[in-house]
């Protein structure tokens, strides 16, 4: 019998930004204008085969709002990759993509796969596509306009999270570096924010 | 109170229609400063998009007739209420799920005296019922005597005590952390597990019990676990966390005479 190997993903993101919508729509294809509000994290899977190599991807989504976020790293700490999801219309969601980043650089395993969406690309974007890109190029992760209502780019981002864990394991498996893009990693740290404005407050 | 001292805090992601919350002005003014519009806007609008989801198959909560906004303008003006009242958890999603139960009986009295009262009676009663539970919702308490790990703790000592060979099929063998299935069950207490009805025989007897909502709440979830525990010692990691997460629908009477059970042997 073929061996299957287990991938971790794990779902990060703000509150609403659909992270539920597109694990439903990737794993059952189904979607619903009305989904509930996640409180712990779900437990997803699903089996594929990749070029021959049967996978079973084990999807955790977690709880986007912020009171739920110190229940993330049990979720996160031994995970193969991370969907950071963001919500094109909504431009603070994608600053929130930034703080998981440094978060999981702090918490993660240091070879965790990154991968970004932006979701409800089926909306107009508030977010400058090119400087999402260039940020996910930037952290060496890769980057996909998603919508899990017109059922848009989920299935490429799901493929390229595999196509990458199992390449960064064949790799070390034969105990050689995980790849280039991981190891040219370029960190650019954020300047630091502009002193605040002197008046008084309390 | 004069139209003038007030503002009325509309959210804007319904487009055309506007959620009223009526706020004394001058009072929030001296209170809060000038910053509280914007963050006040921000929690309107959070409860307003949760409401709406409220079990969405019921037009009671989410169909979109007068009488279902109805509805949902007294749940959204009771979490707002509650938020603004309790600055240290404000509102935290899953507590329109709590309100739900609490808001639909009194709405659904026969008696019209009391069913026009049906808000300001699910508002006490949703205070009441918080200042047992809410701790379960604050994040700086999750680790603390009282937060919900600790509660989780509990429920998982309770297993050991009434059923050690299951505690240690899932604590041990298929690593099912408590904390993966029982989050929700305690803070939303079983409102996403059952179907309405259950829901509602559920809380009578959580609701009645002397010592309080959360001793057979920790009882009614080791009794949901013992329910299914042949399934639970036949399954490995991925099948159990899946049972628990969508509970499958079992007799709540059973469920509830189990919990019973449980009790007498404590």
């Amino acid at each position: 019998m073929m061996r299957t190997v287990p991938i971790k993903v794990v779902l990060l993101g703000d509150g609403r930004v659909g992270k539920t919508s597109l694990v439903l729509r990737y794993v059952n294809a189904t979607f619903s204008e009305q989904q509930t509000p996640t409180i712990q994290a779900s437990y997803l899977t699903k089996r594929l085969n990749f070029n021959g190599a049967m996978v079973t991807l084990a999807i955790w989504d977690t709880a986007g709002q912020e009171r739920f976020h110190a229940l993330g790293p049990i979720y996160y700490r031994d995970a193969d990759a991370a969907l950071l999801v963001y919500d094109i219309t909504d431009k603070d969601s994608f600053d929130r993509v930034k703080s998981w980043v440094k978060e999981l650089r702090k918490m993660a395993p240091k070879d965790i796969i990154l991968a970004i969406a932006g979701n409800k690309c089926d909306m107009n974007s508030q977010v400058d596509l090119k400087d999402s890109e260039r940020y996910a190029a930037s952290i060496g992760s890769s980057h996909f306009n998603t919508s899990a209502k017109s059922n848009i780019g989920i299935e490429e981002t799901f493929l390229d999270i595999a196509r990458r864990v199992l390449e960064q394991k064949k790799a070390l498996a034969e105990n050689v570096p995980a790849s280039t893009q991981r190891k040219t990693m370029v960190i650019i740290d954020e300047p630091p924010p502009p002193p605040p404005p002197s008046k008084c407050c309390s | 109170m004069g139209k003038q001292s007030c503002i009325q805090l509309g959210g804007c992601c319904q487009g055309k229609k506007f959620h009223m919350v009526t706020i004394p002005l001058a009072l929030e003014r001296r209170v809060f400063g000038i910053n509280f519009f914007r963050q006040d806007l921000e929690l309107v609008e959070q409860i307003d998009r949760d409401v709406k989801r409220t079990h969405p198959d019921m037009d009671f909560f989410s169909g979109d007739s007068d009488f279902s906004h109805e509805n949902q303008e007294a749940m959204k003006r009771a979490l707002f209420i509650f938020a603004k009242l309790n600055p240290g958890i404000k509102y935290v999603q899953g507590m329109n799920e709590v309100l739900a139960p609490l808001y639909y009986v009194f709405k659904n009295d026969p008696d019209r005296e009391n069913m026009v009262h049906a808000e300001a009676d699910a508002f006490f009663c949703f205070v009441e019922l918080l200042s047992d539970v809410r701790d379960n919702f604050c994040k700086q308490l999750d680790n603390s005597a009282v937060g919900v790990h600790f509660t989780m703790g509990q429920l998982t000592a309770l297993l050991k005590k009434h059923d050690e060979e299951l505690w240690r099929h899932l604590d041990t063998v298929s690593k099912v952390n408590a904390q993966f299935y029982a989050f929700r069950w305690i803070t939303l207490l079983l409102t996403q597990e059952f179907d309405f009805p259950d829901i509602l025989r559920l809380w009578d007897s959580l609701l009645s019990n002397p010592d309080g909502p959360l001793e057979i709440l920790l009882r009614v979830c080791c009794a949901m676990l013992i329910c299914v525990r042949s399934r639970l010692l036949a399954g490995d990691f991925t099948d159990n966390l899946k049972l628990l997460q969508h509970f499958p629908s079992v007799d709540v009477h059973h469920i509830l005479k189990v919990a019973d059970e449980v009790k007498d042997r404590a």
